[in-house]
Parts: C-alpha cells; sequence; structure tokens
C-alpha cells in the first residue's frame, strides 16, 4: 500500500512539473534540462515545428525524414540513484530476514497481541492498533490461528507460526523509508548528490536495518514520521496556489500519514509536533503576507488543523472500532478496564457468588461467620494470597514482607474471611470465643483469611504505592520486632453501639476501623505491579470518612448450626428487641451492584484512551534500560536476544562510525552556521542570499526535526530504550549529507585545491566498508558470533 | 552546599532590605511596586530570617541582576570608568552567587545570553573595527568568566585552608586527599609502606567520592537468589569493618605471628593470588555466579565461609596498574599510591563499586559488584589503610594532591552527593509546579512559635496573572509587527511598547533560567528553591503593572489623568500590604490556637487544602 503511494508520489510531481513549464508563471528550476516528454504517455500529433536551423541550412538534404514522433511511445526518466537506494534498502532489510527462528525481544508482546486478534481475545496494551493490526492480518492471511502466544524471548517458532511475513511488514516499512530521506532531501533543496549520500546512509545504519527485521512497532513509526515530514514538504511547495485541489490533496496525504502514524504508537506525537511546528512557522510567514486578509488566514490556519488533526482523530476511531469489533472475547485486558467494559465482553468471569449455605431467614452476624467484603468504592473484594510483600519497592523503600493483601475484582476462595473474636493477650483465646454470638456494632473483631490462616494487620509501614498510608498485611511473626495489632473496630452506620448487626447479601455498609492507629480500611485503586499480580491495593486511611473506606457484607457462610432453633428464637428476639434498624435502613438504598450496564463504543473508547495514556509509568526498571544522554553516542546497546546454545546474537547496535560522525556533525553544522551568521553580521557574503538561506532553513529543519524526536524523551521517567532514539537517526544522517554537500560545495570553489572532495567522500564510504564486515554479523545475524565481533 | 555555607551567615533582614533596593534601583521607575512587593513577601521573609544559603544567594543574584542591568545602560560610553565599575561588579556577583549555591549557575546564564546579546548588537555595529570588537569581548571574558572563576576559585582554597583538619566528611574524599588533613590516620603518613601478607588493610574504591570495602553481620536478603550470603559494600564513613586481612590462598599457610622476625614477611606482588579475610566476622570475600542485587549485569560479592576458611570463590588477583596501564610482575602493593585491580580468579570478573545505593536492608550503603567489564574506571581501588605488627612505619612520600585536583575532587564528591538527595522517609517533598501556584509550602519550624514558609498568596497569584498578561501583549506586538500594523503606530507609543516588552522579556528569560531547570533534576527539590526566580517574577510584575497603569492613563482625560494614575498606585500599595498583614503571622511565629479556631490569627485563611495552616499553624 505504502509502497505504491510513494512511488506515484514521486512520480506525480515530474509529470506535474511538465504541465507547470508550460505556463508561464512557473519557474523551471535551472537543473531541469529541457524535458523529453516526461508524461508516461505522451501523444504528440503535432507536427515539430522545423527548427530554424535546419531552415537556414545551405547543405540540401536528400531524404527529409519526418520528425514526428511513434505514435504510442512510453517515454520516462528514471533516476537510476533513487531506484538503486531502494534496491539496496531492499536487500539488506530483507536479506535472511527469516533469521533467527526463534522469538526476539519485543516479538514477545507485539507476536503475542497479534496472536490475540487472531483468537479475538480482549487485551490491553498501551499502543494503539494499528501495527498490531498488520501484524494480525498478515497472520490471518495465512491462516495462523493465533495458538502461539510467542511467549518468551528465544522460544523457538513453530512452522505454522508466518512470523517471516510478520516481519517482512517491518521490513517493507523499514526499506520504503530510504526512498522517503532521499525525496526529503530534495524537497529541501538539497542536491540528488547529498540526497543519495543520507539515503545511503540511512540503508548502512545497522541499527534500522534490525528495527525492519523484527515484529515491532518501530519500523512502522520511524518510515510514517518521515512520510508525514515528506507529504508536508511537497504540501509546502504548493502554498503559492492554496485552495487548489493539489493543495487539498497534499494537505490530505500529510493528514493520513500523521493519522497512521498516530495508529501505531503515541510516540507519532512527536512526529505531529514536528510537522506542527513546521506548519507554526509556515502560518508565521503567512501572517506577514499582507495580501492575504484575515479571514483568509483564518481559513489558512483552520483547515490545515481540520486535516492535520481531523483526519488522525478520525483514523483512530476507526481503528479503535475494528480493535473493539475484532476482541469480542474476555482475556487478559478484563483487569485494566471497568466492570461495564467487561460486560460488553463474551465470557467475563462475573461472580454471581451465590451464598454457599445459609438458611435464608438467619440473616444476624454472627462470629465464626465466613464473610467476604467488597469495597464499594472499587467493586473489588478484599484478598490475601500466600505471595508475600516484595522486600524493597523499586524507590528502595523497604516493606513488611509480610503477607499481601489486595482488592480482587473476581470471585475468589481468597476472598473469604473468618470474623472471629480477638484472641486475648498472649494469644489465649477468652471465654466463650468460639460461640457463635451475635456480632455487635462498634464490636472489636479480627479477621482470619481462611486459606492462609493470617490473620487481617496493618502497621507503620508505608503502603507500596501510598507512602503516606499504612501498608495492610497477613500477620507474620517474623520475630517481636514486628508487633501485631490486628483489632479492628467493625463500625455499622445507622446501627445503635452494641446491637446486633444484621446483613442481607451487598446491602450491609460497614467500616473497619484499626483498632491501634484509629485508621480506616481502605482501597486506593491503584494496580499494584505484576508482583500483586495487578490487583488493587489495601491500605489504611486516616480520614475515616472516607468513601473509598465503605465496604459491603457479600457472603456470609456460617457453619452449619447444631441448635439452629435456638438461633433462630434468639435471632427473632433480638429482631424485635432492636426493630432491626440495620438492615432497615440498608434496605431502602435499591442500588444493583451486579448492574448488566455496558459501554457504548464512545464510553470505550475513551475509556481505553485514559487507561492508555496512564498506563506507561509502571512499567520499573529494566536491565538494559539506557537513558537519552547516551542515545547519541550509542553509550548503552540493546541486546534482542541471544542464542541458548550457540554464540549467535542479536543486539540493536547502531553503525558507530556514522552515528559518531553524525553527532559530530550536528556540531559541525552549529558552528559552520554561526560563522556564517557573524560574518553576514559583519556584511561580508561568502554565500549568495539564496544558497545562504537554503542551507539555514532547511538545516534548521532537519535539526528542529532531530530535536523534536530526541528531547521529549529527557522529561520522561518510564524506562527508555535505545531503540527510542531511532526515529530521530535519519534525520541525523540526514543533517551529515548536508553538511558533507556544504563542505563540497565550498571546496569546489577553490579549484586548485589539493583535496579532492570526492576522495573525502571515498574515504568516509571506504571507513564505512572497513568497518561494516567487522558490524555485518549483528545485523544479519550469522549464526555463530565469532568472540572477535561482540 | 558550597563553601560559604560553611562560614557563619549574616542573618538579619538586612537582606531583605539590600534585596529590595537592588531591585528598586533596576527600574527606577517602577521601583515602589518592585519594593513593596518583595517587602510583602512573606516567603522571603521567613527565608531572610535564619541562618540559610537563601538570603546571601538572593542577595548576590539580585545584585548581579542589577549590576548587569547598569552594565548594559552603559553601552554608549564603553571602557569608561563607570562601565568597567558595573561590569567587575557583575563578574564579583555572579562569582559570588555560584560560590553560595550552584544555583548561580542560572544567574551566569542569564548575564551570559545578556553579553551575548550585547556583543551581537555591537557586531552589527559596522562602524566597529574588528579590533575593537575584540577588545570588548576580551573585557567581557576577563570580567565575566575569569575573575569570578578566580572568585570561586579562591574561595575554596579558602575552604580548604580553614578546614584542615579531619573530620566526619574524611571518608568521602581519596586517600590522597585525606593525607593533606591534620588528624587523618594518613597525615603524618606513619604507615608501612607496602602490604604484606598478614596485613590488615582498608581498600578504598578509587571514584571520585568512592567508599571503603565494608563488610556487616547482615546477610543478602531472600529473595535475590538462592545463596543468603553476608552483605558486602561500600561505605563511606571509617569503621572497623572496613578492615581486611589479606591471605594466602592455601588457608594452612602460616602467617607470620607475633614471634616471626621481620624476614618471614612476604610482600604480595602484581599477580599474586590472595584471599581477603572480614577482620570482624571472619568472612573471606567471595563472588559467584549469582546477579547483584542493584546491577543485574555484574556478579554478586559476598562473604562467605567461616573462620576465615572458604572456597575457590574466595581467590583473587591482585593486578597493579602502573604508568603504562598495566604494573610489571613482580612489582609490590605500596600502601596509597599503588592504583589495583582486583579479579576474581573463576569469574574472571572485577571488584566493582559504583554510586549505586542499596535499599534499607543493606543500610543504603554502595553496591559492591563483581564486574565482567575489565576496563571499568570503577574496578580501581587502593589500599589506604595497612597494619602489619612486623612492619616498620616509615615516612615516605605520598603523591600530595595539589590545590587544583583537590578541588576538582571535591567538586566529583559534590555532584554526587548532590545527586544522590532522596526525599527522608515521611518527607514532604514538592514538584516544581507546586511552586507558582503556591500550592504547598515547608514548615520551618514546629511547636510553639510555627514559623510556616508560604508565599503571600496575593503576590503570587497576583505575579502568575501579570506573567500571563505580559505574554498576550508580547504576541499580540509580534502578530502586530508581523503584519505591519505596528509600524503604522506612533513612533513614541512604539518606542515605550519597545522598552516595556524588552525589558519583560530579560526578566522573563531571568524567570525561566531559575525556574526551568529544575524539571530536569533527579535530586529532592523544596519549595525554597523557587525563591530566586520569583525575584524575576516580581520584578516582571513590577514592570507590568506599570505600563498597564500609564497606559490606561494616557487613554483618559487630562484633568483626570493624575488622579487616576495616583490612585491606581496607592490601590495595588494597598492591596499587597494588606496582604501581608494578613500572611505576617506565617513569617513572624504563631502561636496558640490553630486555624480552624476563629481566635487564631489565620483563621479563615487557608485557602489552599495542601496549605499545613490547620496541622502546623
Amino acid at each position: 500500500m505504502e509502497a505504491e503511494g510513494v512511488m506515484r508520489k514521486r512520480l506525480l510531481p515530474r509529470s506535474k512539473q511538465a504541465g507547470e513549464d508550460a505556463s508561464p508563471a512557473s519557474r523551471s528550476p535551472v537543473t531541469r534540462s529541457p524535458q523529453p516528454g516526461v508524461s508516461l504517455l505522451s501523444p504528440h500529433h503535432r507536427l515539430p515545428v522545423p527548427s530554424p536551423s535546419s531552415s537556414s541550412s545551405p547543405v540540401t538534404i536528400w531524404f527529409p525524414y519526418t520528425r514526428e514522433r511513434p505514435w504510442l511511445t512510453f517515454t520516462t526518466e528514471v533516476n537510476l540513484l533513487w531506484w538503486l537506494a531502494l534496491a539496496l534498502s531492499f536487500l539488506t532489510r530483507f536479506w535472511r530476514i527469516d533469521f533467527p527462528h526463534y522469538v526476539v525481544f519485543d516479538e514477545v508482546h507485539f507476536g503475542k497481541f497479534a496472536s490475540y486478534y487472531l483468537t479475538r481475545t480482549f487485551f490491553f496494551d498501551v499502543h494503539p492498533p494499528l501495527g498490531k493490526l498488520i501484524f494480525a492480518a498478515l497472520g490471518y492471511s495465512t491462516g495462523f490461528n493465533g495458538s502461539f502466544l510467542f511467549t518468551t524471548i528465544g522460544l523457538e517458532y513453530p512452522h505454522e507460526v508466518p512470523f517471516v511475513l510478520m516481519r517482512s511488514a517491518s521490513g517493507l516499512a523499514g526499506s520504503l523509508l530510504v526512498p522517503c530521506i532521499y525525496q526529503i532531501m530534495v524537497e529541501l533543496g538539497f542536491s540528488h548528490r547529498a540526497a543519495f549520500l543520507a539515503s545511503l546512509f540511512t540503508i548502512l545504519d545497522n541499527s534500522l536495518i534490525i528495527q525492519s527485521r523484527v515484529i515491532m512497532l518501530d519500523s512502522f513509526v520511524i518510515f510514517l514520521s518521515y512520510l508525514s515530514v515528506l507529504c508536508y514538504l511537497k504540501f509546502y511547495h504548493l502554498r503559492h496556489r492554496p485552495f487548489s485541489g493539489e493543495w487539498h490533496r497534499g494537505l490530505i496525504y500529510t493528514g493520513l500519514s500523521l493519522g497512521t502514524l498516530l495508529g501505531v504508537k503515541y510516540t507519532g506525537l512527536l512526529g505531529l509536533g514536528c510537522v506542527g511546528l513546521l506548519t507554526l512557522c509556515d502560518l508565521w510567514q503567512l501572517i506577514a503576507d499582507t495580501t492575504i486578509d484575515l479571514l483568509d488566514f483564518l481559513l489558512h490556519f483552520l483547515l490545515r488543523g481540520v486535516y492535520m488533526l481531523g483526519i488522525p482523530l478520525v483514523i483512530s476511531l476507526i481503528l479503535f472500532f475494528i480493535h473493539f469489533t475484532v476482541l469480542t472475547n474476555s482475556g487478559p485486558g478484563n483487569a485494566f478496564v471497568s466492570k461495564p467494559f467487561r460486560n460488553t465482553l463474551i465470557g467475563t468471569v462475573e461472580t454471581t457468588s451465590e451464598p454457599i449455605h445459609l438458611s435464608p431467614n438467619t440473616t444476624l452476624l454472627r462470629y465464626g461467620s465466613h464473610v467476604s467484603l467488597k469495597s464499594t468504592d472499587a467493586l473489588c473484594w478484599l484478598h490475601s494470597h500466600p505471595h508475600l510483600y516484595p522486600l524493597k519497592y523499586p524507590d528502595d523503600r523497604g516493606s513488611s514482607y509480610q503477607q499481601q493483601v489486595t482488592c480482587y475484582e473476581f470471585a475468589d476462595i481468597n476472598n473469604l474471611w473468618e470474623v472471629r473474636r480477638p484472641l486475648g493477650p498472649g494469644g489465649v483465646a477468652g471465654a466463650g470465643s468460639d460461640s457463635h454470638d451475635p456480632v455487635r456494632n462498634k464490636d472489636l473483631v479480627e479477621l482470619v483469611h481462611i486459606n492462609t490462616s493470617k490473620i487481617l494487620n496493618s502497621h507503620d509501614v508505608a503502603a507500596p504505592l501510598t507512602p503516606t498510608h499504612q501498608e495492610v498485611a497477613g500477620y507474620v511473626n517474623y520475630s517481636s520486632q514486628f508487633v501485631p495489632h490486628l483489632e479492628w473496630r467493625l463500625e455499622v452506620t445507622g446501627v445503635p453501639d452494641g446491637s446486633p448487626v444484621f446483613h442481607e447479601r451487598g446491602k450491609l455498609k460497614l467500616k473497619l476501623i484499626h483498632e491501634h492507629s484509629k485508621q480506616t480500611l481502605a482501597c486506593t485503586g491503584k494496580r499494584l505491579p505484576e508482583w500483586a499480580f495487578q490487583q488493587y491495593e489495601v491500605v489504611t486511611e486516616r480520614d475515616v470518612s472516607s468513601t473509598t473506606a465503605v465496604w459491603s457484607l457479600e457472603d456470609v457462610v456460617l457453619p452449619p448450626p447444631s441448635n439452629a432453633t435456638a438461633w433462630a428464637e434468639e435471632e427473632r428476639l433480638i429482631r424485635e428487641k432492636t426493630q432491626n434498624p440495620g438492615t432497615g435502613s440498608a434496605k431502602s438504598e435499591d442500588e444493583d451492584d451486579d448492574s448488566q450496564e455496558t459501554l457504548n463504543f464512545w464510553e470505550k473508547y475513551v475509556e481505553l484512551q485514559v487507561h492508555m495514556a496512564t498506563a506507561h509509568g509502571n512499567l520499573g526498571e529494566h536491565q538494559f534500560g539506557a537513558t537519552p544522554h547516551n542515545w547519541p553516542l550509542m553509550g548503552k546497546l540493546l541486546p534482542y536476544w541471544l542464542d541458548e546454545k550457540g554464540n549467535a546474537q542479536v543486539t540493536l547496535i547502531g553503525n558507530p562510525v556514522m552515528w559518531w560522525v553524525a553527532s559530530v556533525g550536528i556540531v559541525v553544522f552549529l558552528a559552520v552556521t554561526a560563522v556564517h551568521l557573524l560574518r553576514r553580521r559583519r556584511e561580508i557574503f561568502d554565500l549568495p542570499h539564496a544558497e545562504f538561506h537554503q542551507w539555514w532553513t532547511s538545516g534548521s529543519v532537519l535539526l528542529v526535526g532531530w530535536l523534536a524526536h530526541y528531547l521529549p524523551y529527557f522529561l520522561l521517567s518510564r524506562v527508555l530504550f535505545l531503540h527510542h532514539y531511532l526515529p530521530a537517526v535519519p534525520f541525523k544522517l540526514m543533517l551529515l549529507a548536508a553538511v558533507c554537500e556544504h563542505f563540497y560545495a565550498w571546496l569546489k570553489r577553490f579549484p586548485r585545491t589539493t583535496l579532492s572532495p570526492i576522495h573525502t567522500l571515498v574515504s568516509l564510504s571506504s571507513s564505512l566498508r572497513h568497518l561494516l564486515p567487522r558490524l555485518r554479523p549483528v545485523p544479519h545475524w550469522l549464526p555463530v558470533l565469532l568472540a572477535s565481533h561482540s | 552546599m558550597c563553601t560559604l555555607s560553611k562560614l557563619p551567615t549574616f542573618t538579619f533582614p538586612a537582606h531583605q532590605h539590600r534585596t529590595c533596593t537592588y531591585t528598586y534601583t533596576v527600574f527606577v521607575k517602577t521601583g515602589y511596586y518592585c519594593t513593596n512587593i518583595p517587602l510583602s513577601e512573606t516567603g522571603t521573609l521567613v527565608l531572610s530570617q535564619y541562618i540559610l544559603l537563601d538570603p546571601p544567594l538572593l542577595f548576590f543574584i539580585m545584585a548581579a541582576t542589577y549590576c548587569t542591568a547598569r552594565f548594559i545602560n552603559c553601552r554608549d560610553e564603553p571602557f569608561d570608568l563607570e562601565w568597567w565599575y558595573w561590569l567587575t561588579l557583575s563578574g564579583m556577583f555572579i562569582g559570588c552567587s555560584f560560590s553560595v549555591k550552584w544555583v548561580g549557575l542560572f544567574i551566569i546564564a542569564l548575564v551570559g545570553l545578556t553579553t551575548v546579546k550585547d556583543l551581537w548588537d555591537l557586531m552589527g555595529d559596522l562602524r566597529l573595527s574588528v579590533a575593537q570588537i575584540q577588545k570588548h569581548f576580551l573585557a567581557r571574558a576577563v570580567c565575566l568568566i575569569i575573575w569570578p572563576i578566580l572568585l570561586y576559585f579562591s574561595v575554596f582554597c579558602f575552604h580548604f585552608l580553614v578546614l584542615s583538619h579531619s573530620g566526619n566528611g574524611d571518608g568521602f574524599f581519596s586517600s590522597e586527599f585525606q593525607s593533606t588533613l591534620v588528624g587523618n590516620d594518613l597525615y603524618d603518613q606513619k604507615v608501612p609502606e607496602y602490604v604484606a601478607y598478614g596485613s590488615v588493610i582498608t581498600l578504598k574504591n578509587r571514584r571520585g567520592g568512592g567508599g571503603l570495602l565494608h563488610s556487616h553481620t547482615h546477610l543478602y536478603p531472600e529473595d535475590l537468589g538462592e545463596y543468603q550470603q553476608q552483605q558486602i559494600t561500600a561505605y563511606t564513613h571509617k569503621d572497623d569493618n572496613n578492615k581486611w586481612l589479606v591471605k594466602k590462598t592455601n588457608s594452612h599457610a602460616p602467617l607470620p605471628g607475633a614471634n616471626s622476625s621481620i624476614e618471614d614477611v612476604e610482600f604480595i606482588r602484581n599477580g599474586d593470588q590472595i584471599v581477603l579475610e572480614h577482620v570482624m566476622t571472619k568472612r573471606n570475600l567471595h563472588a559467584h555466579h549469582q546477579k547483584a542485587p542493584m546491577t543485574p549485569t555484574h556478579y554478586q560479592v559476598t562473604g562467605y565461609g567461616e573462620n576465615g576458611v572458604g572456597d575457590a570463590n574466595d581467590i583473587w588477583v591482585v593486578e597493579i596498574l602502573g604508568s603504562s596501564g598495566s604494573g610489571n610482575h613482580g612489582d609490590q602493593v605500596r600502601t596509597v599510591t599503588s592504583v589495583l585491580k582486583l579479579r576474581h580468579l573463576n569469574l574472571g570478573c572485577y571488584l566493582h563499586s559504583h554510586s549505586t545505593q542499596l535499599p534499607k536492608w543493606g543500610w543504603e550503603q554502595l553496591e559492591v559488584t563483581c564486574n565482567p567489564q575489565a576496563s571499568d574506571r570503577n574496578n580501581l581501588w587502593n589500599v589506604e589503610g595497612n597494619v602489619h605488627d612486623l612492619l616498620p612505619h616509615v615516612s615516605f612520600e605520598f603523591y600530595k594532591p595539589s590545590i587544583f585536583s583537590k578541588f576538582l575532587e571535591s567538586h566529583l564528591v559534590m555532584a554526587e552527593s548532590n545527586n544522590n538527595m532522596k526525599p527522608k522517609e515521611g518527607e514532604i517533598t514538592s514538584k516544581p509546579w507546586h511552586w507558582p501556584i503556591n500550592l504547598q509550602g515547608q514548615v520551618f519550624s514546629g511547636g510553639d512559635h510555627r514559623v510556616y514558609l508560604l508565599g503571600n498568596p496575593i503576590i503570587f497569584w497576583g505575579c502568575g496573572l501579570l506573567k500571563i498578561l505580559f505574554v498576550v501583549v508580547v504576541m499580540l506586538k509580534l502578530f502586530a509587527r508581523q503584519r505591519g500594523y505596528l509600524q503604522r503606530m506612533r513612533n513614541e507609543i512604539q518606542a515605550e511598547l519597545d522598552v516595556f516588552t524588552s525589558n519583560g522579556l530579560w526578566l522573563l528569560v531571568g524567570w525561566a533560567l531559575h525556574y526551568l531547570p529544575f524539571y530536569l533534576m533527579g535530586r529532592v527539590l523544596y519549595f525554597h528553591h523557587y525563591f530566586p526566580a520569583l525575584m524575576f517574577s516580581i520584578m516582571l510584575a513590577g514592570v507590568t503593572i506599570e505600563y498597564s497603569i500609564r497606559l490606561l492613563t494616557a487613554l483618559l482625560h487630562p484633568a483626570l489623568k493624575p488622579l487616576f494614575y495616583h490612585t491606581s498606585v496607592a490601590v495595588v500599595l494597598f492591596i499587597t500590604v494588606v496582604s501581608f498583614l494578613f500572611f505576617m503571622p506565617l513569617a513572624y511565629g504563631m502561636s496558640g490556637p490553630k486555624s480552624d479556631n476563629p481566635e487564631s490569627s489565620m483563621y479563615g485563611l487557608k485557602w489552599l487544602p495542601d496549605w499545613d495552616i490547620l496541622a502546623i499553624v
């Protein structure tokens, strides 16, 4: 798809040029010598105008042949450099793309997501769907059923997984990047020589090659970023014909490429920002044009806004519509979305949690009952499991290292707690502790986790995600250092103190006040990381009136009473005596927690966007994470895959010579520009004005492009990898080519110079040639990597 | 942070007045608002009352700003006495600001940018010859670069001169550095010159701010791998747990005892295989094929063995670095001067320490690992302490660090501890975006005399609004100029607008330079970091108020002009003074009931929920 678009786009302006030449208004560039019929089919039926030279010739020609062109001609201009660049890029990207036959790095994620699409299983990812949908579509076309889940790096691909095809999608995007680079350089006014040099740099960069050979989204992102810049530049060159058809088309192409870019990954916002900056500069110049009145200017402004932001929005909506249409089955993404959202998925495990056995008329809460408590705020159950809090958190705080207490959204046997009387001092049960007396309001109770027999405890240790609150844990007795504070005061509103508590499933709202700290049990609604299975955090809250602290009593299970009649009698008596205020007040609330409320597309779309925007921060540390400041000099590499048996490996590494030279190139560009500016300030004009202007503006565009794709990462606090830098790299390489050309043009002004400019280029490329054999195994994944290569 | 902190700081509100004076004179016309605003700014008042680095810092920053402004105003008569005077003074004050706190870097940036702009203008003046421009450039380079550096350097020299005695900061510095401190073990340089088997040594990591190899009875926590062995860390303080006994690999080989003679002593040579036994716990320095606790790419280093008997993983090979990178085989290990690497025999990795801290279980000491990468600069160690019963204590010449290398080293240490400033537990930290909106204050003193650092909200919010107004005006002006409207205005209006916007932009840049860099800092931040920026913000507000009042006045009927002008000035002054009177108790100290009590002096003034007026004040 994209390939065709680019080629057509490349051909279009040429045919346009031919048309333009005819019109007197257009100024044809000097470099374009007489056009030998560029349009694809040029039926020149007219007889050629007799040339004046032939008529004045003294020699008589005997056989004057007609100069009529053949009727059906197909004349075209082939830019061999461009095709060479394209061929080379395809060659480098696709050679041995099937190697290794193992899951490489983040193929774990994106391959898995493709499989989820094929099984229509709902998942959650921070990236928008387009890239993954492409992988899934390719898988679908070969009949892959999504049964392979790309579980770990280094897993061997079964033969039915079309991983080569999936990688080829990346490869295609990576290959088409090169003609984009070439064309951007041309659009920016650089020579074809510089354009070819820039594409050569891009072709030979190992990191871009590697990224184009794995099932990851970055290759798409890089390609689409540059495609949108290219489209914008094409559009920019149409500025002298505003609101014409081509002008609109140019804007639409820009919008489409930006839309697809943002449909792949939200880091595309950087590309949008880059194009946006260029647009703003353009608009700023338009303001100065007093021939455009303000209303027209407003139209200019609005149309750009509508095309460049509106089209991406529409594309995003379409993509998510497809996303929701495809993913109909509930799956691992369930845990990330709200309950009404989950209700739209098939097979959601919603708990009906029928009371297991309890005589229907027994609604008196008694000691010894097994209960489950549901947070009315987060709609999850108080939960514990035999896993401990991690010894330390990423921010170096320590935990109590006791058993986790969380809040879990699904019914589970681990949600059951026994209500019992606090043991007396020394752990000795007081008198009548085994009797099933009614629980009275404001009683002190202990909650014992049924499955692990750990008692609900809270102590002066900071909670995992909310350090200002106390941690809640299942008490584990390590030493006398941690004194247990196991007593909780059960508080029901609307019931007099000391009167027995009646319950009705889901209707009785209560609070648990921690006796020692006087704080109340609450669910913060924050998701704990992997170590707690992404369940919600439970803490104690100082503010006793907080809405997060209200729990409803759900299941109440009591051992079958031995003396049921006595119990029933007791209950009847109490009910009569207290006029049953507890259930009476609760019954009036007629809300239904287990509603089958569902969301429509718009609500789902908004909810998912919010989750995606807020989910980025939770990735934690990574062994190979690299900070932005060591990207330009490639301070840290990123191993993608390591063969378990041999020495073969895949590591993301740029071509060091080019990365380093290009980084120096940025400094050189700044220095050269500064020198030019200073000299022009003193009215010494080394370059003609137009030439300097081209150097300065085009160079700045490249520099700003690089900065726009690089600097924002300094503000991100999440873990970053070397591959995040890749979208900025081609800008740097283009700037290097521009600097090379500048020096070449400069040297040409000294005809007798000893240093031939050709020599410099030759020496640079020969240095690459020297280096490449050493690095070639890295992108091309030779099966066995010798020690000398690492 | 820097040296001036060690000097007694002057603690009187005089700074307050001086700050104001200078603010006043920068823009003489707008002075009264500017003066009045910081005078009524409770936060600045609180800061100025105590022994903190901020009052002198604020003063120096404002003084530098003022001198630069005066200097720029002298541009019509370059190289005359006044011109030199203000130039030198600017240099002096930026040097002083930087010597108080590194935040002074931002004022250097502002002055630097101003100077670059100034030079750019001079470049465009074609009447000036290149030689004259060079003269301009050199004068500024000397006065604004070299002279402040000299000042800064001399403050440090003074610092080293005054602090000549050993103290609790020793451990942060290298062995060479410590040898210059009176009272340090290394000062009199009476130690055995070479390390022998049986020596009890301490090992110092040669990184700037590197610690001593340390161990203690605590074990690595369970979840870090299957082996729960004793922790090995690097510790920057002197401690008996830093002592290690050098042994031969054959644990049965006798060490020279009390009754042996000096001939029995065998020195350690380059390439020897040794075992290091922790003296206090009798465990050997050990490494094995396990991930290090914080750095998963390295191997874990532990203390292993019982009473000095361990296994083959306790063997380390001594590698001495000579001048050519690696020493000759057979070189002896000299105390302090020999640079060592310790290679683990079985794993081939090198003993390594870096600035990564262990969490609480490791007492927040520095992590020690075994690094497979041989060339890492943090693999270098030297022997700092060396005790051997038999070897004579001799005095030999160490490499004495020059004042310059001491200067560099102390900067490395400062930079490291600055970056490692993490919030203490339970401490309320603040984020840069809190500051301009005065979201949260900082408790200065509790108890009965409660002082709370909180900006005067009227001034803070007013400054914010005026800043937005100013930016809008600038954008409108740019738009008008681009569109050609501005050129149609009367010349004096244009000129006035130009003065207003250029002055305002200069202050806005000053504010941005003192504020935005905090977003990039990894260290813990506090509200008081905002106050240098606030000064610029206040001046900008003053300029904006002044301009707006005069603009409005100009629109009025001539008869009303004086009345309107003076009334508006009075209103502005009144508002600031009254708001100051309201929030004054925060600065002068409160006692008695808290703000939820009607009797409190702060009753009803808790305007934002995060102001701790209720809890503290």
